[in-house]
């Protein structure tokens, strides 16, 4: 039975990692921790763990809520959060391309370091539902908290980020 | 459709957010942005929340992080500890299995080495003695030597 369910995961892996590795690249963007490492961590965490997995909540949702709670760990280590606002702007850069013109990079440069100074309570929800596009019952499965509060704090971090935007001078006339 | 002029400004932050997921039609909008007349600090969040940016695309698509050599490490990985696993069961299965065979097997082999020497049951030879036969004791030797002594 585990066997069958290792060999399910394993074949899983490649399908699942660039989307797991996409939306832990914008949640721990910012910080020293690295989304390689996290990744690593988690498929072998979820590997030891996996007889406990129960096929109601989606292989990915799992992984994620296994991922997001290392990722607090090390949070934790490095007693990380309160200096997560003074993150330099250089650090949110795009990777170099032609398709995105110059104030497009600026604004997804300073929506970046917005979305990575925000507490990570509304951080989170904010990178699962529009970064990630998740569902509000798929956010709920990852971090255990009702749709309704999940709702709210949408809101606040929705608040918060157009607030910061607007310090920055995005959307600015 | 929904009555939000007898909703709470916590309700009404809900349906904001409702607004800004695309879960609203026309007819909602307006009727929400009628109700939020009489909240201006909350009308002010909703037009802001509406203006934010599209977020999804700002870390390019998915198929960009996509890395089958990450992917072949955690395999490997993965491998590894599958061996780590298999020796821990083999060794600790060999253990449960045979622990009992191993203790009765001695007990039976250090029965039958007290059985096959009777000096030692007999308690005839100490354990020195008995490993070292050859070997006689100093003031044995000395003892012998007075003995001599006298006679002469």
């Amino acid at each position: 039975m585990d066997e069958h369910k290792k060999e399910e995961f394993r074949r899983n892996i490649g399908e699942l990692y660039p989307r797991l590795h996409r939306a832990m690249t914008a949640y721990l963007a910012g910080s020293t921790v690295e989304a390689d490492d996290i990744l690593q961590e988690t498929f072998l965490k979820a590997y030891r763990n996996i007889n406990t997995f129960q096929k109601q909540s989606s292989l990915y949702t799992w992984l994620y809520s296994i991922a997001r709670n290392l990722a607090i760990d090390e949070f934790r280590k490095r007693k990380y959060e309160k200096f997560r606002s003074t993150t330099p702007v250089d650090e949110f850069e795009l990777a170099s391309d032609n398709e995105t013109s110059d104030n497009n990079r600026e604004e997804i440069v300073l929506l970046r370091k917005a979305i990575a100074e925000l507490p990570e309570l509304l951080r989170s929800v904010v990178v699962m539902k529009t970064i990630d596009g998740m569902s509000y019952p798929e956010i709920s499965e990852v971090t255990g908290v009702n749709e309704q509060t999940l709702k709210n704090r949408m809101f606040r971090a929705r608040k918060e980020l157009a607030q910061s935007l607007k310090q920055m001078g995005v959307n600015e006339p | 459709m929904k009555n939000f002029n007898t909703m709470t400004t916590d309700e009404l932050e809900i349906i904001i957010n409702d607004a800004a997921d695309g879960l609203l039609n026309k007819a909602e909008l307006k009727k929400l942005e009628k109700a939020l007349e009489a909240y201006p600090g909350l009308m002010q969040d909703y037009q802001n929340i509406m203006n934010l940016p599209e977020m999804d695309e700002i870390y390019g698509n998915t198929e960009s992080y996509n890395n089958p050599k990450q992917v072949y490490n955690i395999l490997q990985i993965l491998d590894k500890e599958d061996e780590k696993i298999s020796f821990y069961n083999t060794t600790v299965v060999w253990f449960k299995k045979y622990a009992v065979a191993a203790s009765l097997l001695i007990l039976a082999l250090s029965s039958l080495f007290y059985v096959t020497q009777p000096e030692l049951l007999n308690g005839e030879l100490t354990f020195e003695e008995f490993y070292y036969p050859d070997e006689e004791l100093e003031t044995e030797n000395y003892a012998t030597y007075l003995d001599e002594w006298f006679e002469q």
